[in-house]
């Protein structure tokens, strides 16, 4: 259940106009090998309603249904993050960010590294 | 019969090697009807092997020490949660204990079953209490035996509080609040086995026989290691908790078999369980350390079928330290909470490795002493501490609550402070009534060495926490 | 939400929780107060001696990089005295190996550290991706034979660089999931010792091995490496993914996720086992030719040696 061959940095940044959010994401520590091969791209994030809000929970949620290439059990548990992938915002740690209940702004960097490779 | 018994592993491999698909391993003539660890055996066959192991630990124990002279006399409890594994204890101690047996192998006194009442955790608590209260009294009653009844708040009950309800609820908020669901349900933890004993001591049994199976030794062992408990782990878990305890030596006879044992011996022997285990199976995710650790073990015997059986072995093979072995020695410091000898030392040892505060040490150590006096109701016990409003609070006694509980306990009562931000750091700790008690008893023993270099340290980390 | 301040300088914004206590902390403080740890760690075991020369096993990935920086950097605050090199295993795995190695070369410089590099097929006249096409892909006996053959060539690489003692990256997740698996598979041989900060003069080896990392949790020295953007390679080896060990730190990742300390807790506990003297002991022996610890007169190492080196695949 290792992260087979994947783990560095999946970010994203949020931008376009306020209601969506355009995340910039970066994928590391091994993992672009579930992005096929991706690290850095920028994508736009639609909330649950048009023009709501944006929270960390739809990024995730997004970058498993459209940046995932393979074993989305590798990236997901749930509605978060598998335990051992780190999550930063704008390079501050998710924890301290309200996790998966940040609102996400315009702009925003966030990167998914892993921690579950070799060292 | 005897030679039932012995080296498990070994005595599988010697089956497992003569083994015919569909025949008993041990017969070999009748059809297997039921499988441990992929070793077929008949119904008599079954019975006899799992009768033999729990028959072997019954009455190969030593007993106690100062009661083997009344051997055939001394008192016993049994722990009965009305569920599957304490269901079959019952079954068996009846059977191979009981009066019937020939006076020579008799080696227990009067055998008496005592019932926790959790109803309070439950949601519907009234309606599954009077059931459940009813069919256990039904079951120990077809025995002949005395059963007594405890509810689990009862450890926290006051003269204004008699059943102790708002004690526990308020104890079990500030657990909640301070860790999480997992400190929550570890309390309630301790807070059973103290009343166990309670009763034991009440009605002068020196000797606790629980239900513990295999599979929930196994869950145990990695539990409490979770926990930061392998100090004690040898108490908790092993064939007998020795002497862990001051008055009352706990029996697991049960603990060489698998859960899945239990549910075919009460297939077999067609037994009543009161508790129905089944409906409280929860298909979600487990969010606590228990149902953690429980999925794990129960997920990984699926694939490694050995898995929970080496565990339990495993942990039987631990040694207790040295120093905990002194428990005649009435000056060893006990955990006010569990009440088992606490480890030396172990607060310096984390402090060592998770550092909590910037400023250089002398500097700290100047700090926390000039300020102790007024900042010793800040830490996580505070003033109020204890449940009971008929006591005047005692600001010096709180500040020494870490002292007073080993790592495992102090994990628990902190654990993950910081988890919600929000949450006031020094939420009040509440405490059950006995473990208030202890800890009275523990600061007017303050003379005990090194006492006042402990709270001090305490004070020291409060100060950096801050 | 409110701005969060640092627990540690009570002035800086945080950036991150630590697992280990729950404080967050902000960028510097979290710099100061790992480094701190570990050279605790060092000082209270009294790891080094000064004058001591040291090799850190270095195989390009996190935890061996961010030791490499935190070495260099803590011997030149504290004045440990110590001659420090970098030593790496080139197992010969195409794709994986001589990609980190890049990676431990560029360290090399970055550090100005001497680096020796000990390979299988230098050692022992194969390479990994030789012995894979000789035995077949059975991830389990791969990685066992692999696991035996690095200790060795490690040892072998030590003495090379005229060096006693070896520092390795094994951080607080490794050593709590060890102590999980010792407990899981029964192996009372270990249990007691899966702990131990330093193993010296095992399987008749002189060189003694620390990991002044025990107490340092994964997640940190990986926030350590990003934003100190330390350089490391992080694919995971193509021979890998050992199926129960991965169970056992998938589970050890679920306890973390609901209490943090569970880590360091286990440790704890790990620290406190000890096998009953009554228990028996498996015998351990050591191998008659290479001296490595063996059930046999032969390590299995040896055997697979002696395999491959007749032509008959196993």
């Amino acid at each position: 259940m290792h992260f087979g061959a994947c783990g560095r940095t999946l970010g994203g940044r949020v931008s376009e106009d306020r209601k969506q959010g355009v995340a910039k994401a970066r994928v590391c520590g091994g993992m672009e090998l579930l992005f096929d091969g991706l690290t850095l791209t920028k994508a736009t994030v639609q909330g649950p309603q048009a023009g709501g809000q944006v929270e960390m929970r739809h990024v995730i949620a997004h970058v498993k249904d459209h940046l995932l290439t393979e074993r989305p059990d590798l990236f997901v548990s749930g509605e978060t993050v598998r335990p051992g992938i780190l999550v930063l915002i704008n390079d501050s740690d998710w924890e301290i960010e309200g996790q998966l209940d940040y609102e996400v702004q315009n702009g925003d960097v966030i990167v998914f590294i892993s921690t579950l490779h070799g060292g | 019969m005897s030679n039932t018994e012995g080296n498990l592993g070994a005595g599988e491999d010697r089956l497992r090697r003569r083994r015919e698909p569909g025949i008993c391993v041990k017969c070999r003539t009748e059809k297997a009807c039921a499988y441990v660890r992929e070793a077929g055996y008949c119904q008599p066959c079954f019975i006899h092997q799992m009768t033999g192991k729990v028959r072997t630990h019954l009455t190969r124990t030593p007993l106690p020490g100062d009661i083997r002279e009344v051997r055939g006399k001394c008192r016993v409890l049994l722990a009965f949660s009305g569920g599957p594994s304490s269901r079959v204890l019952l079954d068996m101690v009846a059977h191979y204990t009981g009066e019937h047996v020939n006076q020579q192998a008799r080696r227990f006194g009067e055998i008496s079953v005592v019932h926790v009442d959790e109803s309070i955790l439950e949601e519907d608590e009234n309606a599954s209490c009077s059931t459940l209260r009813h069919d256990i009294q039904n079951v120990v009653d077809s025995y002949g035996m005395r059963l007594s009844v405890v509810a689990l708040p009862s450890a926290f009950s006051t003269t204004d509080d008699p059943d102790g309800r708002r004690g526990f609820e308020k104890c079990r908020q500030s657990y909640s609040s301070n860790g999480s669901k997992s400190s929550e349900e570890d309390l309630v933890r301790q807070i059973k086995m103290h009343l166990l004993r309670q009763v034991a001591l009440e009605q002068g049994a020196t000797i606790l026989l629980t239900g513990d199976s295999a599979t929930r030794t196994a869950i145990h062992t990695l539990l409490e290691i979770t926990q930061g408990r392998g100090y004690t782990l040898p108490f908790l878990v092993g064939p007998t908790s020795t002497t862990g305890y001051p008055d009352v030596v706990v029996w697991r006879p049960l603990r060489d078999c698998l859960a899945k044992e239990m549910d075919q011996y009460i297939a077999f022997q067609e037994l009543q369980v009161p508790k129905n285990t089944e409906k409280k199976e929860d298909k979600s995710e487990p969010t606590t350390l228990y149902g953690m650790t429980q999925s794990f073990i129960v997920g990984l015997d699926e694939g490694f079928p050995a898995t929970a059986s080496t565990v339990a072995r495993t942990a039987a093979k631990l040694r207790v330290a040295p120093e905990a072995l002194e428990s005649s020695d009435e000056r060893i410091s006990r955990c006010v909470i569990c009440d088992l000898p606490v480890q030396g030392g172990s607060q310096g040892w984390r402090d060592r490795c998770a550092i909590l505060g910037r400023s250089t040490k002398a500097d700290d150590r100047e700090k926390g002493c000039g300020d102790s006096s007024k900042d010793a109701g800040c830490c996580g016990g505070s003033g109020d501490s204890g449940c009971n409003g008929d006591r005047p609070s005692n600001q010096g006694t709180s500040s020494s609550l870490p002292m007073a509980l080993c790592y495992g306990c102090r994990v628990a009562a902190s654990a993950d402070k910081g988890k919600k931000e929000d949450v006031e750091r020094d939420t009040p700790l509440l405490w059950p009534r006995y473990a208030q008690h202890a800890l009275d008893q523990q600061t007017k023993d303050a003379k005990v060495e090194g006492l006042r270099e402990q709270i001090q340290d305490f004070l020291l980390e409060d100060e950096e926490d801050q | 939400m409110p701005p969060r301040i640092c627990a540690l300088c009570k002035e800086a914004r945080a950036v991150m929780k630590r697992p280990k206590t729950g404080q967050i902390v902000c960028r510097a403080c979290f710099f100061w107060v790992l480094e701190e740890e570990v050279h605790q760690t060092i000082v209270s075991h009294g790891l080094f001696h000064p004058g001591e020369r040291v090799a850190i096993a270095a195989s390009g990935g996190k935890d061996s990089t961010v030791l490499a920086h935190m070495m260099k950097t803590l011997n030149e605050r504290h004045n440990y005295g110590l001659e420090l090199s970098l030593l790496s295993v080139d197992e010969g795995i195409s794709g994986y190996r001589d990609d980190s190695l890049e990676t431990v070369k560029r360290n090399q410089q970055q550090y100005d550290l001497p680096l020796k590099i000990v390979s299988y097929s230098e050692l022992y006249g194969w390479s990994m991706d030789e012995i894979v096409k000789e035995v077949g892909r059975k991830n389990n006996c791969t990685c066992t034979f692999c696991g035996v053959f690095r200790r060795q060539a490690l040892d072998r690489g030590a003495v090379m660089l005229d060096v006693q003692h070896i520092v390795t990256g094994h951080n607080a997740d490794d050593v709590a999931e060890t102590v999980l698996m010792n407990v899981l598979r029964g192996d009372v041989a270990r249990l007691g010792r899966s702990t131990d900060i330093s193993t010296a003069n095992e399987g008749d080896s002189m060189v003694k091995r620390s990991k002044p990392f025990k107490y340092t949790y994964e997640k940190e020295i990986v926030m350590y490496a990003y934003f100190k953007k330390l350089d490391y390679f992080s694919t995971e080896c193509t021979y890998s993914p050992a199926a129960y060990r991965g169970h056992a730190r998938t589970f050890l990742k679920d306890l973390e996720s609901i209490r943090p300390s569970a880590i360091i807790d286990i440790i704890h506990s790990g620290e406190a086992l000890t096998i009953r003297e009554d228990v028996k002991m498996p015998t351990l022996q050591v191998c008659d030719r290479c001296g490595y610890m063996s059930s046999g007169p032969l390590c299995k190492a040896c055997v697979l040696l002696e395999g491959l080196n007749r032509g008959l695949p196993k």
